[in-house]
């Protein structure tokens, strides 16, 4: 995937896949992506931690998949069949993270992003990069690295 | 109808006062705050000016065997309410920078409370037309992000979470109607209704002399039954909780 650089290197332009949960549109950079899955069976791991719904197998691998509601502090929520897995990789490691919907791929300038407050206390609001208008609405962009503690990436790697 | 414990805990209470009632007794509360503040105030800055001068006139028989010169020192030097410098937050002789002089406000409602923004720090009115972008992890004063296309995105704040947090309902909430926005600032007041634009004289005022308990609030006006917003010391709170929350992530 090429990003461009049409807005020049001062301001440059960014790729983000955007998701659903709820009634919100979330974006991730485009670069930590690896792919969408529909959604499959997860296999739940006795002990694991509660932000874990469990594993998947692709392709022979097993992959740790998130509960990024949980993590974002929302409500659960049903299945659909739109459901995604979107498998993403931060630091090496690759996860996969639940959520309602899969919409596009936006292109952002870096002028286009404004900061999020920080006015929240809790660790959710920590991963919040900024917002941006896109299309009469309003983008969450998130850094997945963030999302989770050292410790926590940790603990995923071993299960 | 059976006596409840109301917000105040007070038992005696009757269990469904009129709104209008309830906010006129949170006024008066305000207000009696202010003043018995100043009123303290008066008190203290009373009584250290005469010990303050008896103070100066010991000073003389202090044992200072080189000392070729009195060592009395001017009484305002000594006296705590004579201040040199203007304090940090901009207000000179008890009142906002804004306030030296006639000054304008508009009158907007809040779940049946007339609050006022002084048209200096004032930024904008917006409707509330579009829902709300909400951001997780944020404090339950925080409603969520409005675009807007003349002033960004625009951080909107329960403006009644905020000014009175023990009187909330959260049913008011969907009745919010519009934005009053601060001055130089990314926040807004969600509001019921946004009323008159007035023209106050300082002496209108009772100036909140305790500043820290509510550092939001810069007076009550008796007139209008409302509170006057100090809008650069809310915009300041909030940006350093801003920059507090910054630094730990």
């Amino acid at each position: 995937m090429d990003i461009k650089a049409a807005g020049g290197a001062d301001d440059p332009v960014l790729q983000w896949v955007t998701f659903r949960l709820d009634d919100e549109v979330y974006g991730i950079n485009v670069m930590q992506v690896q792919e969408v899955l529909r959604y499959s069976e997860i296999a739940p791991v006795p002990g694991a931690p509660s932000y874990v719904l469990g594993i998947i197998n692709l392709r022979g691998n097993v992959v740790t998949v998130i509960d990024t509601r949980q993590r974002f502090g929302l409500m659960p929520a049903e299945v659909t069949d739109n459901s995604r897995v979107v498998i993403i990789e931060v630091d090496g490691q690759v996860v996969g993270i639940l959520v309602d919907a899969v919409s596009e791929v936006v292109y952002l300038n870096q002028s286009e992003i404004e900061k999020a407050p920080s006015v929240g206390t809790e660790e959710s609001a920590k991963f919040i990069q900024g917002v941006c208008h896109k299309d009469k609405r309003l983008l969450i962009l998130v850094e997945l690295d963030k999302m989770m503690t050292d410790d926590e990436w940790s603990e995923i790697s071993m299960l | 109808m059976s006596p409840e414990r109301s917000n105040s805990g007070r038992a005696s209470r009757p269990t469904a006062l009129a709104p209008q009632q309830a906010v006129q007794e949170y006024l008066n509360t305000l207000l009696q705050e202010a003043t018995a503040a100043a009123v303290e105030s008066e008190v203290e800055t009373a009584v250290v000016a005469p010990v303050a001068s008896a103070v100066a006139e010991a000073l003389p028989v202090a044992p200072a065997p080189t000392a070729t010169r009195p060592v009395v020192r001017p009484v305002e030097k000594v006296a705590p309410s004579a201040a040199a410098e203007p304090p940090a937050d901009g207000w000179q002789h008890g009142r906002p920078a804004w306030a030296q002089q006639r000054f304008e406000c508009l009158l907007f409602k809040v779940s049946g409370l007339m609050l006022a923004v002084p048209l200096v720090e004032l930024g904008g009115v917006l409707k509330l037309e579009t829902e709300l972008t909400p951001l997780f992890g944020q404090p339950d004063w925080f409603m969520g992000l409005l675009p807007s296309k003349g002033e960004g995105t625009v951080k909107v704040i329960d403006t009644a979470r905020w000014v009175m947090p023990e009187r909330y309902r959260e049913q008011e909430r969907a009745s919010l109607k519009y934005v009053v926005m601060m001055e130089s600032s990314e926040w807004g007041l969600a509001c019921h209704e946004v009323a008159d634009a007035i023209t106050l004289e300082p002496h209108q005022v009772n100036w909140r002399s305790d500043r820290g308990r509510r550092p939001w609030l810069a007076g009550t006006v008796i007139e209008h039954m409302c509170a006057i917003m100090d809008v650069a010391a809310l915009v300041k709170l909030l940006r350093e909780q801003d920059r507090r929350a910054r630094r730990r992530n």
